[in-house]
């Protein structure tokens, strides 16, 4: 795991952090944090008695679940060096697919073999095609939204049970949104920090060529990783489904940049290799905070713009890269 | 022979396959009464996917493209303006435009953030700007010179074909006559590499960023004047049109094929398609899986050609 060059070995706590693998490429997580706690502190300063109450937690989980498992899933899109800017019309398919008129057992499956399929074709245009990822993810998002508008052209339709079920309500005093945000978080760290997929994931980031030549799978690590990402978007768009017991064409559209930028904002790089789903958790959370925090305090949602894009942009400034640009 | 073939933007092809297709099953789609309101429809989006292509070529983004247009239709139906003459009215029009740029390109290349990132940062930041100046109702005192840009015409000509046309010069002056062109694609072909040869990447980078914003600007004042009100989200959808114009225009990252030519015949392959689905009947969903299948195969028999050759 020592992914960086031997550097001599200077005594101090800094300087071993420094070296360590797993800390440079978590760096940008700890800043993210931080960055929450402050915010967290200041919320409690501001609206105390309104933020830190149950009912507004379980709302801010309830609503951050889709947030926080597509980012997720975007997350190690960027990770391997790619970028999906197509979830958020998964979103929108598999909300329609849920909501069409057949038996539950058929339908569910059926949405997420849809979803992988959108994650394949992504994977195989961007990997063995060449296209550029958010050209090739920007054409399928297209197509993708298309399909959502033909199979569901407005909101309706009737949720399955199991899912309406399995995403409201409170269980051992928690709501469900937190037990699929528990989940989806576990099954991400666990896939990138506990399994060799993760460790080729990390050196295909960083280098496709120099991992090929190790004999890692670099290219179908790669496709992969859009596979991931638009079964964590399907999820996602199931989660919606069941939450609001009826189906939306258009109930992904906003989450699809959205997921950029909890990752982003978690201290993943967009070049790849850097950063990690134990980011996305504080990135997502700043995002939830900073919604929350504003509606709390009354302030008018035109200044929401404002402050919301600035945040990003001071954020994102945070965390420098060795080039400029996309 | 080949490299000519491959030389060439993927635009054409299309063009021409979509004008034979045309020309048999609905011949007058091809009158020139009907091209002209073709021309007069794409001439905002045609300005500023030319600014796209300056940032795209230079292996960025802008998506806040939108956001600006939205921002000067608010400027310019404002009745704040009313009494001011229509040039000062456009010079401020304009200057929003270059200000958004402006701080696009600083953010990218000074902070080194990521283009996609930043450009949606400072859409969100302009477009709560833009609400809290109309105070969420958008005026309707927009200058007559304007609406005589959006909708007016010369003859038969279209003024905004004109004002299109002028741009397509400057940019193609601008990308294949100046040391400033061959900056920018070779920055976006390879940036390393252009560092290493001693190109100011980030000088380009930031000037192109610039462009970017001045003629999406530019392109607001045409769909403004085309429109003839205030609206509060016009031009969301250019975002991702302008982009898709560019990649069929060719000039994607650097690639050599693309440029100023390449962007408007992309972009009169993109609004002939899209108003040709109309005349089928083919309606809202039809139309984004056809545009997402053009992308799509645009990028793909570009990147063969550019692997192959």
């Amino acid at each position: 795991m020592s992914a960086l060059p031997a550097e001599p070995r200077r005594a101090g706590l800094l300087a071993r952090f420094r070296q360590d693998a797993f800390w440079y490429r978590q760096r940008g997580a700890v800043l993210s944090f931080a960055v929450l706690a402050a915010m967290l502190v200041l919320v409690a300063a501001v609206v105390p008695g309104t933020f830190y109450s149950a009912t507004n937690l379980s709302n801010l989980a309830g609503q951050l679940a889709p947030l926080f498992l597509v980012s997720l899933g975007q997350t190690f899109v960027l990770l391997g060096a790619g970028f999906d800017l197509s979830v958020g019309a998964v979103i929108s398919l598999s909300s329609a697919i849920l909501t069409l008129d057949l038996a539950d057992p058929v339908k569910i499956p059926l949405a997420f073999a849809a979803a992988a399929t959108v994650g394949l074709v992504n994977g195989w245009g961007c990997v063995h095609l060449r296209v550029h990822p958010i050209i090739m993810t920007l054409a399928t998002s297209s197509i993708v939204q298309g399909l959502a508008l033909i199979l569901l052209p407005t909101p309706g339709g009737v949720a399955p049970g199991l899912l309406v079920h399995l995403a409201s309500g409170t269980f051992m005093g928690l709501p469900a949104g937190f037990y699929w945000i528990v989940a989806g978080t576990a099954a991400a760290i666990w896939l990138v920090h506990g399994t060799t997929y993760g460790v080729g994931l990390y050196a295909t980031g960083q280098n496709p060529q120099a991992a090929w030549m190790s004999g890692i799978e670099a290219p179908r690590i790669r496709i992969l990783t859009y596979v991931i990402s638009s079964l964590m978007a399907a999820l996602a768009g199931a989660y919606l489904t069941g939450r609001l017991a009826s189906g939306d064409p258009n109930v992904g559209s906003a989450l699809g940049l959205d997921s950029v930028l909890g990752a982003a904002l978690g201290g993943t790089l967009l070049s790849g290799g850097v950063g990690g789903p134990i980011g996305t958790i504080a990135g997502v959370l700043i995002i939830g905070v900073l919604n929350n925090g504003l509606n709390l305090a009354g302030v008018s949602p035109y200044y929401q713009f404002v402050v919301k894009g600035s945040m990003l942009v001071l954020a994102v400034s945070l965390f420098r890269r060795k080039e400029a640009g996309l | 022979m080949k490299r000519v073939l491959t030389a060439l933007p993927p635009a054409l092809w299309g063009l021409a396959a979509v004008c034979v297709f045309a020309a048999f099953t609905q011949p007058q789609f091809l009158s020139l009464p009907f091209l002209m309101i073709l021309l007069r429809q794409a001439a905002p989006l045609g300005i500023v996917a030319l600014g796209q292509t300056f940032v795209v070529a230079n292996r960025s983004l802008d998506l806040s493209v939108g956001a600006t247009i939205a921002f000067v239709n608010l400027i310019v139906a404002h009745a704040m303006w009313n009494g001011y003459p229509p040039a000062v009215v456009i010079a401020i029009a304009l200057s929003a435009g270059l200000v958004i740029g402006l701080v696009n390109g600083v953010l990218v290349t000074v902070l080194r953030a990521s283009a996609v990132v930043v450009t949606l940062g400072t859409a969100a930041i302009v477009t709560g700007i833009g609400f809290l100046y109309s105070g969420g109702a958008p005026g309707n005192a927009m200058p007559e010179l304007i609406k005589w840009l959006g909708r007016g015409r010369i003859g038969m000509v279209p003024v905004s074909g004109l004002v299109w046309a002028a741009f397509g010069v400057v940019a193609f002056v601008l990308l294949r006559r100046l040391t400033l062109g061959r900056y920018i694609f070779a920055a976006g072909d390879n940036p390393s590499a252009a560092t290493y040869s001693g190109i100011p990447v980030n000088t380009t980078l930031l000037i192109s960023h610039v462009l970017s914003g001045l003629f999406a600007a530019s392109g607001g004042l045409l769909l403004s004047g085309l429109v003839g009100v205030g609206s509060l989200n016009l031009g969301a959808d250019y975002i991702l049109s302008s982009i898709a114009a560019v990649i069929l225009g060719g000039a994607v990252f650097g690639g050599g094929a693309g440029g100023a030519i390449g962007t408007m015949l992309g972009t009169a392959l993109l609004v002939m398609v899209l108003n040709l689905l109309t005349v089928f009947g083919v309606d809202q969903p039809g139309k984004l899986i056809v545009q997402g299948l053009v992308i799509a195969v645009a990028a793909v028999i570009y990147q063969q050609g550019r692997r192959g050759g």
